[in-house]
């Protein structure tokens, strides 16, 4: 064994050391690139629609457990909100109940400018006809 | 000098670039694909519940059965109101029959929410009656018919325009009045139709 032998060697173990950290680099530059553009996506816009669709999904199953209609005929839109913190607890928001022509209990007052609405509407329930529309404010999306 | 080493860091960037530039491409469409699904869903449901309440509207009407009529009428105008706010248009035909076991009179209303006047036609196999209906009018007209054992079924042909047609099928029942609505009932948006025709009967105790 050379010296010539000890340095070819010492060369290749060093060639070996930066292929390997080169594509390491290499993998982990990929990898971040394609889990970062890969991963769920969201807009605002999106999360609008999503708060939305699930303030509209509370209210449609308190109506078929019951409750919704009782309470709606009742105008007790306190009631209406405390059933619905089982489905949007997580956002902030308010309930008003509307007939044909005007609110009948009181229309949130609300200081986000960034407020939507979804609503429901009923017939009244058995043996009591009335037209009613239950109306969810949701806001504070940040 | 040997340089193959860094070829695994170009061929990475130029896959990463690649990457990048195709997410970017397909970015928005795939959040606008997505909003615009849930907004037809949302859209969907909604209208399901409008449908489902009109129905409710007759069904929790029957304890009054003067009032089914005007309170489908009621809620339709109710619907149509809202729907407007929600960008929907909403188109209703409605044809209601008390058929009074006491009397064998078949009172039927009809109800134009057509967006348009019509000419209404409803043939009960042997009388022919029209009337021009204004748009959010209503007529009112009535049927006589003879009691049996077994009580008899009546077809009703409703038709307006001479382009509709359709059959109602009212039981009669010799110990108690019946009611039967006819709903034709459509919500229109820029992009989707949603129509549901139905018919319900309800015993009138």
């Amino acid at each position: 064994m050379g010296l010539g032998w000890r340095l070819k060697n010492k060369r290749w173990k060093m060639k070996g050391i930066s292929f390997t950290f080169e594509a390491a680099i290499a993998s982990i530059l990929l990898l971040s690139v394609i889990i970062f553009f890969f991963k769920p996506l969201q807009s605002s816009q999106a999360s609008e629609v999503n708060h939305k669709v699930a303030a509209y999904n509370g209210l449609k199953i308190l109506d078929e457990t019951g409750g919704l209609r009782e309470n709606a005929l009742e105008n007790n839109a306190t009631a209406i909100k405390n059933d619905l913190s089982a489905y949007i607890s997580y956002l902030s928001y308010d309930v008003a109940i509307f007939n044909k022509t005007s609110n009948l209990t009181a229309i949130p007052s609300i200081s986000s400018n960034d407020v939507i609405s979804v609503s429901y509407f009923l017939a009244g329930d058995i043996g009591n006809y009335s037209a009613k529309e239950v109306r969810v404010f949701l806001w504070g999306f940040d | 000098m040997n340089r193959k080493g860094q070829m695994f860091l170009i061929a990475a960037f130029i896959i990463a670039a690649s990457i990048v530039s195709l997410r970017l491409l397909i970015r928005m469409p795939t959040i606008q694909e997505e909003i615009n699904l849930l907004e037809i869903n949302l859209e969907h449901d909604m209208t399901n519940n409008w449908i489902q309440e009109i129905e409710n509207s007759a069904k929790f009407s029957i304890n009054e059965k003067t009032s089914i009529t005007t309170n489908v009428f009621d809620f339709a105008n109710f619907t149509e109101r809202k729907a407007y706010e929600h960008s929907l248009e909403f188109k209703f035909l409605f044809v209601g029959s008390l058929a009074n076991h006491s009397s064998n009179i078949l009172n039927v209303s009809m109800i134009n929410m057509l967006n348009k006047p019509i000419n209404a036609s409803l043939n009960n196999g042997t009388v022919i009656r029209v009337s021009e209906i204004v748009d959010n009018g209503k007529w009112d007209t009535n049927f006589s018919f003879t009691s049996g054992n077994p009580s008899p079924t009546i077809t009703l042909t409703v038709g307006y325009n001479s382009t509709y047609s359709e059959n109602v099928t009212i039981k009669t029942k010799n110990n108690k009045d019946v009611y039967v609505g006819f709903f034709d009932i459509t919500f229109e948006t820029s992009t989707a139709v949603y129509r549901n025709k139905t018919q319900e009967t309800y015993d009138i105790h």
